[in-house]
């Protein structure tokens, strides 16, 4: 249900048409000499797939509960033998299954202009793609577990914030933490370090690019790492809404 | 016009592809290559695990205690 109401959704059509428009046009990088232009568009891709993505799950992800929660449809889907915990596992599944759909349309896109380039398939692409759809289904529990408990605007400033956060947050809020001398204020930036996932360790777009192998023991731990943060975040999500009067 | 235009588009795919356009990729020290994000995601890892353990520990003992006034 949650998929075909996502589906439904105008911000999704603009969204997928927009990136797919974006992947299409790259195609005119025509200034750029035979291997640059290939690695120029392969890092114009992902980016695209990955923001378009990232954009999707904020906006689908913040408006799905808060919408339920207004509108009333709750209540007939709560009088059903369906736990809270449950609905709210059903949002978010409904969420990432719609995302992955775009994401999808958008890799075949890349897939066919990189076929059209190189004459043969990527094998880094899949893996590349894989782990960006790894990182969106993050920014969708964030955005869900988020919406549990605040309005739409307000969940997806606070997920667009993590999601930010969490790309700089080895660099920038790292070098924070090593400059700041004062106790409360290291106290906070390790607080806010330890809470914002680490969503640039899902960013494999490098080694596409460069054809640079990534070992297979990081890949494993970050594949953990993302499982785990996604299902901590969706408990916290699940707990609160299991307090909360609808 | 039109020559403002092309530089324009031309330095904003630059910006976007600066990582592509640097001679040794090992030199931009990708994030598999730099210990900080493996350290960060293990110990993310066991503070998640450590949170959940005290949760669980916490609604164990809250059990056993309520379990033990109604016998009483």
């Amino acid at each position: 249900m949650s998929l075909l109401e996502n589906s439904r959704k105008q911000v999704f059509h603009v969204l997928c048409l927009l990136m797919l428009a974006v992947i299409a046009s790259s195609t005119l990088l025509s200034i750029f000499t035979e291997g640059v232009q290939i690695k120029i568009l392969k890092d114009l891709c992902m980016t695209c797939i990955l923001f378009g993505g990232a954009a999707m799950a904020i906006a689908l992800g913040s408006s799905g509960i808060p919408n339920d929660v207004e509108s009333r449809t709750i209540h007939p889907l709560i009088a059903r033998p369906l736990t809270r915990a449950q609905y709210v596992m059903g949002k978010f599944i409904g969420t990432v299954i719609t995302v992955s759909v775009g994401v999808a349309a958008m890799a075949l896109a890349f897939s066919a202009l990189i076929f059209l380039y190189q004459h043969s398939f990527d094998t880094y692409l899949c893996m590349a793609v894989l782990f960006t759809l790894l990182e969106v289904a993050i920014i969708a529990a964030i955005a869900t577990t988020i919406s549990t408990f605040a309005t739409p605007a307000v969940t997806t400033v606070l997920t667009f914030l993590a999601y930010v956060g969490g790309t700089i947050k080895i660099g920038y809020v790292g070098g924070l933490i090593e400059r700041s001398s004062g106790g409360i204020t290291k106290a906070a930036y390790l607080l806010i370090y330890h809470v914002l996932p680490n969503l640039e360790c899902f960013n494999l777009k490098a080694s596409l690019v460069h054809h640079d192998a990534v070992p297979a023991a990081y890949l494993g731990q970050v594949f953990i790492y993302g499982i785990c943060y996604i299902a901590f975040v969706l408990v916290l999500g699940m707990s609160f809404f299991a307090g909360r009067e609808v | 016009m039109r020559p403002i235009r092309m530089s324009m588009i031309s330095l904003a795919l630059l910006s976007l592809a600066s990582a592509c356009l640097a001679e040794d990729p090992k030199s931009l020290g990708h994030h598999w290559h730099v210990p900080a994000y493996r350290v960060e995601m293990q110990a993310q890892i066991c503070i998640m695990a450590g949170i959940a353990l005290a949760i669980v520990g916490s609604l164990w003992i809250k059990r056993i205690v309520q379990t033990r006034r109604s016998r009483q």
